[in-house]
């Protein structure tokens, strides 16, 4: 994240301009003082005055306004996740300019030309989620020098937001991609079914449609040939993840695992694959983007566990464990 | 040509800024008008996007150069420190509109802008400084905008939103001068005990009544239209003591061909250090009080009303030549621009001490004597021959306003005898010496006549130009007023009409406010101020309780209603610093939480909170969970906590404080 210039602790900080302002009424102040000049004293009397005006435009610009989470896409770890922010001002009197919304969840502070008073506005943001799991975006930190500069304020927003954040996507070929191609070649592929190539041919049977009587066939044999039809079956994956952490191996590696089985299913998903996400408590089985969220969010919600069974895993199915080949045969035992 | 834009901008506004610089003579014009045409000069080629680099390197031998001349302005050519160092003002705000790398510091132009505009503020004194203020800081607010603008967009590496500016201004410099309004009066001015100002404030210009009367120079009256004095009276004595004629001083003596003060400044002191009441003679007669507001900067000279006895509101007055001229006197030796004090006023008064009085001791040439003879020779006293010439002066000699219409210098005599025509002192003097060829004694009076009533304010305003000399004649009792000028042609007489009356006033009540509120405000008024509050609110008290008595309320009662009302708001301020300082569930959690070794921040999210608590310590998991819920749910939630949610999160806090 680059510098902010603009990011200060507390609530509000003079500027240079500020300073210099304020510098200048004490001199202006000492100089009337000293003469007894009422002119001077008109001066003095208008410089405190807009000093006055600038921290009451400034606080009662900021205090007013409301920050609503209006939207999310789909949020990565470690990419930047696009949002909608909607900025609602609820002063009667005060319309800040040049907001600056900033936070640590943001990839960039977005700079807000301005919030007229009882109107809202709609900011794009990009946040950035470093890891997976559900993620609170409790606030955002406003910033303003309006109206005059003389001043920065500071007020921290609540935002009201969960996200849940998917798991960090990793690179092509660090994952088990071929392991996974082999086990799509690996699953059945023809059976009979709904499709519309034909899959093979039988009697008839009490109850059969004639739809799906085959006219021709039946009229060379001289009996009822029924056709049936194949199933249109896509290239399917299975993945069992196992949340087990041994002490032995680190929460990065864990963290990487996860990410893996995360890559993988979504590599499938995006090819219209359909998976079989396997959890020790949860099977999620589905067709492509149908179970895409929840497939995710399950991985995203995913604990490591000090302990426990190996799930059921079917033949043809990826197994992510971190444990060991030999204690991984003894619990499968 | 944006920044064209801002930069035009920043030299409209430079240029403003010395605006009244004009005006106030403290710069020669001429200056003013250069730096103007200069900042004009760079506008234009600005605007059509020419070229600076020449006058930019020309600037920049001229900043080298312009150090030594500094000293030589000072010392030489403007004879005057601060002159020279306005000259430099300007040769800085033009180096900066030049210098490519000076232009960008704007802080440090708005810095030089603000000292030309204290400049003009402070050497000007005029209303119309009010409308530049306000002209100034819409146009100054404007570029602190754009500023702002600008400073915030560099901060994330934008280009500045360009918008409208000083319509945004315009509403900012609303409250900025209400503010200002309500600051102006309560800001500490010099004199108080904290702090005591080192120099003076600024004089203006004086009466204008002079000295002595020398015929033998041409004589002028002022035009000035400033407000010297001005006058209340209650109404029923409007009647009687109008037109007013204040005193300023006599000319009771000749001496070396010119008319005299006699006395000077040696007189009779009466000290009332309480500021009380100072009787310098005695009623006879209508008896009526007035206020009298005087603004004659450093003059010591009272101006009372023909008539007065009584003076009050002043410490030490010194009465001069038998009540001649009053003279006021201050403890310090300070001068007072400003004084205010009552007098009570009488028809006719008698002096308190009876004191023959002397005949001025003119040459008197035998036809003026034989004039003098012929005119009060069927008169029976010298009240009688007074009016007598009084009259004769008066319809058959020729008043003429401007003393210049003479032509020359004319002396008594002359106009007496030959030339028969003269302003109001000639008349008066005339008057004197006819009066002095009779052995009566009589003196000339200078001082100011008649006034104008402004029904805005309910005073009569005395001007610099109602100046004016008629004569007292000693009775042998008292002095008698006396005036030989043509009454249509006194000061103040010519007629107006009703639309021309209406605006003087509105204008003069402008000018009032003006100098009596701002220009001359001080310490006194501040104290003035503050006892005025004081005095409102015993008021409004003593009249709550009078409204209580009569509703039938005993003491106790009114007592507990006061009670209460001082109650109100101590109760509120107590409620508001309650709840500013009430913890919510979350902010208590996260401080027991942190003597049990979690610590957090204030950016620590509850969900993040609980994760450590369930990594770090799971067996305070049951007890956490229900106050984040709470919280959450009272913070967040659509609707409210459910109120067992609530008092299990209570509960949890109690038993979690207790680990």
């Amino acid at each position: 994240m680059s510098a902010r210039p603009f990011a200060f602790k507390g609530v509000v900080r003079l500027t240079r301009l500020g300073t210099g302002y304020l510098l200048f009424t004490l001199v202006i102040g000492f100089a009337a003082l000293n003469t007894g000049n009422n002119s001077l004293y008109i001066g003095l009397a208008f410089m405190l005055g807009g000093l006055v005006v600038s921290g009451l435009a400034s606080k009662g610009g900021l205090e007013h306004i409301g920050v609503e989470l209006l939207s999310v896409d789909e949020a990565w770890a470690g990419r930047p996740v696009h949002a909608m922010l909607r900025l609602r001002s609820r002063s009667l009197v005060w319309s800040p300019k040049d907001v600056i919304v900033a936070s640590e969840l943001l990839a960039a502070p977005v700079f807000v030309s301005e919030v007229s008073r009882r109107s809202h506005v709609d900011v794009p943001v990009r946040f950035l989620f470093e890891r997976r799991g559900p993620a609170r975006l409790h606030r955002v930190d406003l910033y303003t020098r309006y109206p005059f500069g003389l001043f920065l304020k500071k007020r921290r927003a609540r935002l009201d937001g969960d996200v849940v954040v998917y798991p960090r996507l990793l690179e092509a070929g660090s994952v088990r991609r071929g392991e996974a191609r082999a086990a799509a070649d690996a699953a059945p592929r023809r059976r009979a079914g709904g499709g519309s190539e034909i899959f093979a041919f039988r009697e008839y049977a009490r109850g059969d449609s004639l739809r799906h009587v085959h006219w021709k066939k039946s009229a060379s044999l001289g009996r009822w040939v029924m056709k049936q039809h194949e199933e249109e079956v896509s290239p399917s994956l299975i993945v069992a993840v196992d949340p087990v952490r041994p002490s032995s191996v680190s929460e990065e590696r864990f963290e990487r695992m996860i990410s893996e089985a995360a890559t993988l299913l979504l590599d499938a998903i995006e090819d219209g694959a359909d998976v079989t996400l396997i959890l020790p408590r949860e099977r999620i089985r589905g067709r492509a983007q149908r179970i895409r969220r929840s497939v995710f969010e399950a991985l995203a919600l995913l604990e490591a566990e000090p302990g426990g069974d190996l799930p059921v895993v079917p033949r043809g199915a990826i197994l992510f464990s971190l444990r060991t080949e030999g204690e991984r045969e003894k619990r499968s035992a | 040509m944006r920044s064209a834009a801002r930069e035009i901008h920043f030299l409209v506004l430079t240029g403003f800024a010395a605006l009244p610089l004009y005006l106030t003579q403290a710069i020669a014009p001429v200056v003013v008008a250069a730096f103007h045409a200069a900042l004009l000069v760079i506008g234009l080629a600005l605007a059509h996007g020419g070229s600076l680099r020449f006058l930019s390197r020309v600037s920049r031998i001229a900043a080298m150069a312009y150090f030594p001349f500094f000293f030589f302005d000072a010392a030489a050519l403007s004879n005057s420190l601060i002159r020279a160092s306005v000259h430099l003002l300007f040769f800085i705000a033009l180096y900066q509109a030049l210098d490519p790398e000076s232009r960008k510091s704007r802080p440090q132009r708005m810095l030089v802008i603000f000292l030309l505009f204290i400049t003009s503020l402070a050497t000007a004194t005029h209303q119309a400084i009010v409308i530049f203020v306000l002209g100034f800081a819409v146009l100054a607010f404007a570029q602190l905008m754009r500023l702002s603008s600008e400073t915030s967009a560099a901060d994330l590496d934008r280009e500045p939103v360009s918008r409208p500016v000083v319509r945004a201004a315009l509403v900012f410099v609303l409250p900025t001068a209400l503010i200002a309004i309500a600051l102006f009066p309560v800001l500490p001015r010099r004199g108080t005990p904290i702090f005591r100002g080192i120099t003076r404030g600024l004089d203006s210009a004086a009466t204008g009544i002079s000295e002595t009367i020398d015929f033998r120079e041409n004589r002028r009256i002022s035009s000035d239209p400033t407000a010297i004095a001005r006058v209340w009276m209650p109404q029923d004595a409007i009647p009687f003591f109008i037109p007013l004629r204040l005193r300023a001083t006599v000319y009771d003596g000749w001496e070396e061909g010119e008319w005299i003060r006699l006395h000077r400044r040696a007189g009779e002191r009466i000290v009332d250090p309480e500021g009380g009441t100072i009787t310098i003679a005695r009623p006879a007669g209508y008896s009526r009080a007035a206020r009298i507001e005087q603004h004659t900067p450093g003059k010591w000279r009272l101006l009372l009303p023909v008539g007065t006895w009584a003076v009050s509101g002043l410490r030490e007055i010194n009465l001069v030549g038998a009540y001649g001229t009053a003279y006021f006197t201050t403890a310090s030796a300070d001068s007072v621009d400003e004084l205010t004090y009552e007098v009570s006023m009488s028809r006719e008064i008698d002096p308190l001490v009876a004191r023959p009085a002397g005949v001025v001791d003119y040459p008197i040439d035998p036809e003026v004597g034989a004039m003098a003879q012929r005119l009060a020779s069927g008169a029976r006293g010298p009240r009688e021959a007074a009016s007598i010439i009084e009259r004769t002066l008066s319809s058959e000699f020729e008043y003429l306003p401007d003393p210049s219409d003479l032509g020359r210098a004319v002396s008594v005599d002359e106009f007496l005898l030959e030339t028969r025509r003269g302003h109001c002192e000639y008349f008066a003097a005339g008057m004197v010496v006819l009066l002095a060829a009779l052995d009566i004694p009589a003196r000339i009076v200078g001082g100011y006549y008649g006034g104008e009533l402004n029904p805005l304010i309910g005073s009569f305003v005395i001007r610099e130009r109602d100046a004016h000399a008629w004569v007292e004649v000693f009775d042998g009792r008292r002095w008698v007023v006396f005036d030989p000028t043509p009454a249509d042609l006194r000061p103040g007489s010519s007629s107006r009409n009703l639309f021309r009356a209406y605006l003087d006033a509105v204008r003069d009540s402008a000018s009032y406010f003006w100098d009596r509120y701002i220009l001359t405000f001080g310490s006194d008024d501040q104290v003035d101020l503050a006892m005025r509050a004081i005095l409102a609110v015993r008021n409004a008290q003593r009249a709550l309780g009078e409204r209580l008595r009569s509703l039938g309320a005993s003491a106790a009662g009114s007592l507990v209603v006061w009670w209460v009302a001082l109650a109100l708001p101590v109760a509120l301020a107590l409620t508001l610093l309650v709840r500013s300082r009430r913890r919510s569930r979350f902010e208590r959690l996260a401080r027991i939480l942190a003597e049990l070794g979690i610590t957090s921040t204030r950016a620590t999210a509850p969900g993040e909170l609980l994760a450590r608590v369930r990594r770090e310590r799971p067996d305070l998991v049951p007890l956490v969970e229900p106050i984040v819920e709470a919280y959450l749910r009272e913070r967040f939630a659509p609707v409210p906590a459910p109120s067992e949610l609530r008092h299990a999160a209570d509960s949890a806090l109690r038993r979690l404080a207790a680990h």
